[in-house]
């Protein structure tokens, strides 16, 4: 009987570990590709054999804009299978859903954007990654899939709007934008306008629809918040307005009541929150709207969108401004309406479709289109989009400069809350060379 | 609790989340309070929710204590530490599960406006409602406490078991149901906390309890351990100190910092005055 546990112990050991090294590395997903990471979903692909090419998306899918995010997903397998027919060019193409974020945190957690990248960089069929949502994670990412073996991983973002990640600004952090291409390499394009418009939009969007004199920025201390709260700042003083008071909020705190009352003595119209929902924003809005009054105006950037995580402030949120860095969908083409109309049957999206999914069928089209007329290798599809010229696509008409932005027109758009959904209230849009 | 086991219980902080998840299932689920409901409803809707959060976190903190901590009596003092950070895991998780990652917002239910104004407004220091409903939860509770502790046979035994468990129990007091005891009253008080604190904060979410937990510690020591005047005083402090440093428009170093000087308290309480403002009060060679 002892020989018998002495024996059983460690082949039972050894399949554990085996087990236990496995699920650490991710399953082999279906048709025999490589090994995705363990975030991944199961690969989408309904074509003949087995995919030569893997795309992944990269979102937080667990927290406040998992509903959205998740459409964002749905809008990548509509443009592959409607209208690529998991056939790009002369490569047949999968794609996998993969998350960054965590359930403890509701939001991207700069660990898993880590080892994302590692297990992308590593996986030789992967060809591009669409995302990530965040700038955070995006900056944790990109350095490590810029220096893939198998060369840059080509990397379009639909929402990421942080300055230093392809271009310079006097907020950004020390070696932005280089440190995230340690090859040299840009392999990162980006669908959305970036913070130094999105920040100053909102400054243009408070003067020009609330006549705003004297306003309080509060930041949420991500490189994100403070980027596009410092964006704000610059253009409101140029506006003419005074800048009452500029500084973080604690993201840990339980009570803003002494904040708000300190804003409140400054006489300030109008607080701009450069920061994220998610970063106890809710508790933020209340607190602020309990001492300030309904007469105070707030507005914020694409950080808190989706828009039904800040109206769970209910009345606190009612008539806040909030930016999203595209342009409105009200304002698309017929090609971006006829995408809107399709991806919602495709889906069953019920209700008002956020811009967000609209955006990445944007990308995930601009993808394919560099992928199709590549030689399938990573670098090649690099250059494919650095050349790449989109004529009356979901977005419009336009191309990527040399940083990876979006040109030539940065379209940001200005939402009030009202009710249980966001109305349309301001855009900006700004012609730029490139 | 501390001046019974000498155990810092970092689960405490969590059970008081709990406490507050309870009154927003009431106030959301239940009743379905809407904005500024009329004043039966809200007093029918605080009576049920510390009621039933009183006695679920009573029973909650006495089962922990039970299965957590009793077996551990004799065990080094790192062992239920170690034990009670478990314990606080255990508790965000159950929260995580049942609530959601994200924040529970409540509607604003406690009356708006001020109760009474001290000076001429706009400069003047105002006392909302909301405020005043802190006071009326708290102060008859505080009463009861020190009834409970100074004033009857089970808060002498509390005592006594605080002050010598050997000698406690030579004297015929049962030590283990003095100790359940103390955790069944320390559960009910942290369940009527979160009660308040849900009502009169409007959110919470599973790992509210940490960070006030910790905060109520450094406020704990500051007055000194064990103390219940001093812990009253050093919560005071500590949130004198916190509003004045996010809320004074002179050159405060501002929210950002809020955590760090409060924390910085601890350390020089724990440096310069380790028996915090108003002394200590632990067992006998403890």
């Amino acid at each position: 009987m002892k020989k018998r546990i002495l024996i059983g112990g460690p082949i039972a050991a050894v399949i554990l570990l085996v087990a236990g090294a496995a699920a650490v590395a991710g399953p082999l997903r279906s048709n025999s590709v490589s090994a995705l990471p363990s975030t991944c979903g199961p690969v989408f692909y309904k074509g003949s054999g087995s995919p030569k090419l893997i795309v992944v998306s990269d979102l937080p899918l667990q927290g406040a804009g998992r509903a959205q995010n998740l459409e964002m997903g749905q809008a990548i397998r509509y443009v592959l299978e409607k209208q690529y027919h998991f056939k790009v060019g002369k490569y047949t193409v999968g794609y996998a859903g993969c998350d960054d974020s965590t359930a403890q945190a509701g939001r991207y957690d700069p660990a898993v954007c880590s080892a994302n990248g590692t297990a992308y960089a590593a996986n030789s069929n992967l060809i591009g990654i669409l995302g990530t949502f965040n700038s955070g994670c995006s900056k944790v990412l990109l350095p490590i899939v810029n220096r893939a073996p198998g060369g840059p991983i080509p990397m379009i973002s639909s929402a990421n709007t942080a300055v230093g990640l392809t271009h310079n600004a006097p907020w950004n952090s020390p070696g932005e934008p280089g440190i995230y291409y340690p090859t040299g390499k840009r392999n990162y394009f980006r669908v959305a306008a970036t913070d130094d418009y999105q920040g100053p939009s909102m400054a243009d969007a408070l003067k020009a629809l609330k006549k705003t004199k004297k306003v309080y920025i509060l930041n949420d201390q991500t490189t994100f918040g403070a980027g596009v709260a410092s964006a704000f700042q610059g253009r409101a003083k140029k506006l003419g307005m005074t800048v009452a008071g500029y500084e973080p909020w604690d993201l840990n705190a339980t009570d803003y009541t002494a904040l708000a009352q300190k804003i409140k003595n400054t006489g300030a119209t109008a607080v701009y929150l450069g920061g994220l929902v998610c970063d106890n924003g809710v508790k933020l809005l209340k607190d602020l709207r309990s001492v300030l009054g309904p007469g105070v105006q707030f507005a914020g950037p694409d950080g808190w969108t989706p828009e039904s995580a800040t109206l769970a402030a209910g009345a606190a949120a009612q008539g806040m401004y909030i930016s999203y860095a595209g342009q409105p969908l009200s304002k698309l083409g017929p090609a971006g309406k006829t995408f809107i109309k399709n991806l919602t049957k495709y889906s069953h999206w019920k209700g008002q479709m956020p811009p967000y999914p609209v955006y990445q069928g944007q990308s995930a089209q601009a993808l394919f289109a560099a992928i199709a007329k590549s030689n399938g290798t990573r670098q090649s599809v690099v250059d494919q989009l650095h050349k790449l010229k989109v004529v009356k696509g979901i977005m419009g008409t336009f191309h990527f400069d040399k940083n990876g932005d979006i040109v030539p027109f940065k379209w940001i758009s200005v939402e009030k809350l009202k009710g249980n959904a966001g109305v349309y209230a301001f855009a900006v849009v700004t012609k730029v060379k490139g | 609790m501390y001046g019974i086991l000498e155990l810092i219980n970092f689960a405490h902080g969590d059970v008081f989340m709990i406490g507050g998840m309870i009154a927003a299932t009431f106030v959301i689920n239940v009743f379905a309070l809407s904005p500024y409901p009329g004043i039966g409803m809200l007093a029918l809707a605080v009576v049920v929710s510390l009621a039933v959060a009183m006695a679920g976190c009573a029973l909650l903190n006495a089962t922990i204590e039970r299965i957590g901590y009793r077996p551990l009596r004799g065990a080094p003092r790192l062992v239920p530490l170690i034990t009670a950070i478990g314990m606080s895991y255990i508790l965000e998780n159950i929260a995580f599960v049942w609530k959601g990652p994200r924040p529970v917002s409540l509607p604003p239910t406690l009356p708006s406006g001020d109760a009474f104004t001290i000076g001429t407004c706009p400069k003047c220091a105002s006392y909302q409602w909301s405020q005043l409903f802190v006071l009326i939860v708290t102060v008859p509770v505080l009463v009861g406490l020190v009834w409970l502790v100074r004033y009857t046979k089970r808060g002498k035994a509390m005592r006594a078991t605080a002050q010598d468990k050997d000698a406690a129990a030579m004297m015929g007091i049962d030590v283990n149901r003095t100790i359940s005891f103390t955790f069944l009253v320390a559960g009910a008080l942290a369940g009527a906390a979160g009660v308040i604190f849900a009502f009169y904060q409007q959110t919470m979410q599973f790992n509210t309890g940490f960070t006030l937990g910790l905060i109520a510690f450094t406020a704990a020591v500051l007055g000194g351990i064990g103390n219940l005047q001093g812990a009253v005083l050093g919560g005071l402090m500590i949130g004198f100190i916190q509003d004045f440093n996010e809320g004074l428009g002179w050159q405060a170093p501002g929210s950002a910092w809020t955590h760090t000087i409060v924390f910085g308290i601890l350390i020089l309480t724990l440096v310069f005055r380790p028996q915090g403002l108003l002394g200590e009060q632990i067992p006998e060679g403890g």
